[in-house]
């Protein structure tokens, strides 16, 4: 299974450059000028080849996919060209990310739930009302454009509703746009990339090193312990440790490689340490007691420290989710005018995708209650409840979980027309306004991240397939 | 005195045939002589029972309403198409309800209900289209990736990959932006991104064909591998990827109604999702933001429910 997932992980990589590529091919034959789009009204050629050049626009082709690759691997995502002038593309995505966010956790929290739910029911009762009341539902929110939806929600309560009492009930936020965040200010400038990444790393590492600490501790070396995974432990502490080694010979001139040799310092001797003491000490369990202890410490420590720069990076800059800033910051306007600016768009977001998974979960469901196994429980006196849940919805959820994820996917990246109707600036906002000024930078980071996600959602699901289905075996 | 047979059968054929598939346990004296063929299209005869499901009914109903519509069209508005799309016409204002204009007009003042009834001669094409496309092309490739296995499925496999991890609705609104509105452009961009989950489904389905006996047979019989894939393999495996035809359809409209929406669509012909992209919500005529969502929606709908009746009719174990 490991070896599984790591192959996925790896061919990932092919993809991605395989993504690179074809999203910088489609960016550049748009067949839009930047430039002209960035300059507006002032027309003079001298400034257009300036600006030309300062983009690299005038380079061949293949210099230009290039460095775009090598802006890649270095972290740079490049700068917005027209819509949000100047900005670094990493930061906009930081900043449009948790927005999108924001709005779609609530349907894909409870989206799953409830619409598994519905298609339980239906199945259980079927061609009764309530069956037929769900397969309405269904169809209709299947059916119904998801802006048609949107777009009336928004008229009969955001205008109709208000023009009928007199302006009595008015949410004038329900169809205006929302003001800029108070709280963002410029991020930092380091690369933002770069050290979420290590972040990560370093916090992984220190997840594992807890765990195998854990392990080392309770067990007096188990079998499976041999000497070739020992030695991956060694390499990657070796190499922590060279890493290490490398500031020392530059001139250091700034926090952040400081913080940087403490962590690589502290995880490459656990590293080392660990893949040591577990060979050496094989068959005394008390010194493994202790070499446990201690990788557990510094596993401890490793994960605590790597979170530092998150904890400071919210502490100054915030969360960027508007609803937990406004707790934070205890500001109870902006926090109402947030909610206030979710209730419809989440609203419609929640119908429209309810459908497919209801759907989807009464036809396997039904499927499944046809089958023996179902019998068999009902005959031996299984409680009617049990049937359902444990026999039935088990196996019933191995088509849906791949609709659940893949639904999760979609709505991470947001819904362009809802939107685009609730005038809410998150990621699908965003990108449509790239695709139309000719935002390359913009457009190629914003699919590049949303491939990301899609690959990373299939690997999931795929996982997530073998633990539902302990049937289904992947080599 | 006796007629001949063959005769009665040539004069009375189609009748006794419908009579045959929608009442269950009916026979004519006449019709003895061909027990052997009617034993042969029992199954069809269950077929047409499970398709006749009130659902199924529904969706063929309001499929052929907009068929209907979309032949009839000139007899069914008084205005001509000229009169409602933009290089003839002349641009106005929107109008509310009136006797003239029953559903008042869009936003560059075109009759909202000649919109909608020219339009769905439009939605039959566009539908249509993009599902040949997807459902052919993932056909023919799917076919041959897992006839020939080995290197070539893993090529084409990667590259399905591939288009997998791409978002597509961006992809297409990139697409659609590099090369321009125009209808038929926009619908082979959309049926071509589709036909990538094609190629899977189909893949799957000739995997399972390919190991039977009579595949084996063909082999030994020297077929060459043209007639086995097309000949003796696709009729096999087609049922499903016929259903997958109107499901399909179904998302196709949405989608590219939905892509009209955001201002990608071709207003040079009478187009349902551009009455919804130019209707002022503020203060405009309201009915051409519904109606046309509406019919889209029922458009969809239709679709969706011959499909699942088809899907009951063709696997009887799978219901929805």
């Amino acid at each position: 299974m490991v070896k599984y997932i790591v192959k996925r992980a790896l061919l990932m990589i092919p993809m991605l450059i395989g993504v690179l590529i074809i999203t910088w091919l489609l960016s550049s034959a748009m067949l839009i000028n930047p430039v002209i789009n960035r300059l507006g009204m002032v027309r003079d050629p001298a400034i257009y080849e300036v600006e030309m050049e300062r983009l690299g626009l005038n380079d061949p082709w293949y210099i230009q996919l290039f460095n775009y690759i090598k802006d890649f691997f270095t972290g740079n995502l490049g700068t917005s060209y027209t819509v949000h002038a100047d900005k670094p593309v990493s930061e906009l995505l930081l900043q449009i990310f948790p927005k999108t966010i924001e709005l779609m956790i609530f349907p894909i929290v409870l989206v799953p739930i409830i619409a598994v739910k519905l298609g339980v029911t239906s199945a259980k009762n079927r061609n009764k009302r309530k069956d037929i009341l769900i397969r309405f539902l269904a169809v209709f929110g299947a059916g119904f454009p998801s802006f048609w939806i949107a777009g009336l929600l928004q008229y009969y309560i955001g205008i109709y509703l208000r023009d009928i009492t007199f302006v009595r009930f008015d949410i004038d936020i329900m169809g205006a746009n929302s003001f800029e965040s108070p709280f963002t200010t410029s991020l930092p400038s380091i690369s933002i990339i770069n050290s979420v990444l290590l972040v990560f790393l370093f916090f992984i590492v220190g997840v594992v090193l807890i765990y195998r600490g854990f392990k080392l501790r309770k067990i007096i070396v188990p079998k499976h312990f041999q000497k070739r995974r020992n030695l991956g432990f060694l390499i990657i502490g070796l190499v922590c440790f060279i890493i290490f080694l490398i500031p020392l010979f530059n001139p250091i001139n700034s926090l952040y490689v400081y913080y940087l040799i403490i962590v690589f310092l502290i995880s490459s001797m656990a590293l080392v340490t660990y893949a040591i003491i577990s060979n050496v000490f094989k068959k005394n369990p008390k010194s493994a007691k202790i070499s446990g202890n201690f990788i557990t410490i510094s596993g401890l420590i490793i994960g605590i420290i790597s979170l530092i720069p998150l904890v400071l990076y919210v502490a100054s800059y915030g969360t960027q989710f508007r609803t937990i800033d406004s707790i934070i910051f205890n500001d109870t306007l902006f926090f109402w005018d947030t909610i206030g600016h979710i209730i419809l768009p989440t609203l419609s977001m929640t119908f429209v995708s309810l459908a497919g998974i209801t759907r989807q979960t009464r036809s396997s469901m039904l499927d499944v209650l046809n089958q023996d196994y179902i019998r068999t429980a009902r005959a031996k006196g299984v409680p009617e409840k049990d049937v359902i849940n444990k026999h039935a919805l088990r196996n019933a959820l191995i088509p849906t979980s791949n609709l659940i994820i893949g639904g999760t996917a979609a709505a991470l990246l947001g819904s362009i027309y809802i939107e685009r109707i609730f005038n809410y600036q998150g990621f699908g906002y965003t990108l449509f306004e790239a695709i139309w000024s000719g935002d390359i930078p913009v457009i190629n980071g914003c699919i590049l991240f949303a491939s990301l996600i899609i690959l990373v959602s299939n690997l999931i699901a795929d996982v997530m397939y073998t633990i539902i289905d302990p049937r289904i075996v992947y080599t | 005195m006796e007629k001949p047979r063959n005769d009665l059968d040539k004069n009375k054929k189609w009748k006794h045939l419908i009579i045959f598939y929608l009442l269950p346990g009916w026979r004519i004296p006449e019709f003895t002589n061909r027990e052997y063929e009617i034993e042969k299209i029992k199954s069809k005869r269950r077929f047409f029972r499970h398709l006749l499901n009130p659902l199924t009914i529904l969706g063929f109903m309001i499929f052929s309403i907009f068929i209907f519509m979309g032949v009839f069209c000139p007899w069914l508005t008084e205005f001509a198409i000229q009169e409602i799309i933009p290089p003839q016409a002349y641009i106005g204002e929107y109008q509310l309800p009136s006797l003239s204009h029953l559903l008042g007009t869009t936003g560059n003042g075109y009759d909202v209900l000649a919109r909608i009834i020219w339009g769905s001669r439009t939605s039959i094409f566009m539908a249509i289209i993009p599902v040949v496309i997807a459902v052919g092309g993932g056909l023919i490739i799917g076919t041959i990736s897992a006839y020939f296995g080995n290197k070539v499925d893993y090529i084409i496999m990667r590259i399905v990959d591939l288009v997998y991890s791409l978002p597509t609705l961006i992809i297409v609104l990139i697409l659609v932006r590099m090369v321009g509105v125009d209808m038929l452009t926009l619908l082979t961009i959309y049926g071509s991104f589709a036909i990538a989950g094609n190629v899977r489904f189909m893949r799957s389905l000739v995997l399972q064909v390919r190991g039977l006996i009579y595949v084996k047979a063909a082999k030994v019989g020297g077929a060459s591998k043209f007639k086995i894939m097309f000949r003796h393999i696709v009729p096999n495996a087609l049922p499903p990827m016929i259903i997958n035809f109107f499901g399909g359809m179904a998302i196709t409209i949405l989608g590219i109604a939905a892509l009209s929406f955001l201002g990608l669509g071709d207003d040079k012909i009478p187009n349902w999702g551009i009455d919804i992209y130019n209707t002022d919500m503020y203060k405009g005529n309201i009915l051409s933001f519904i109606f046309p969502g509406l019919c889209t929606a029922l458009f969809a709908i239709g679709a969706m429910l011959i499909g699942d009746g088809l899907r009951d009719a063709v696997d009887p174990r799978l219901k929805i």
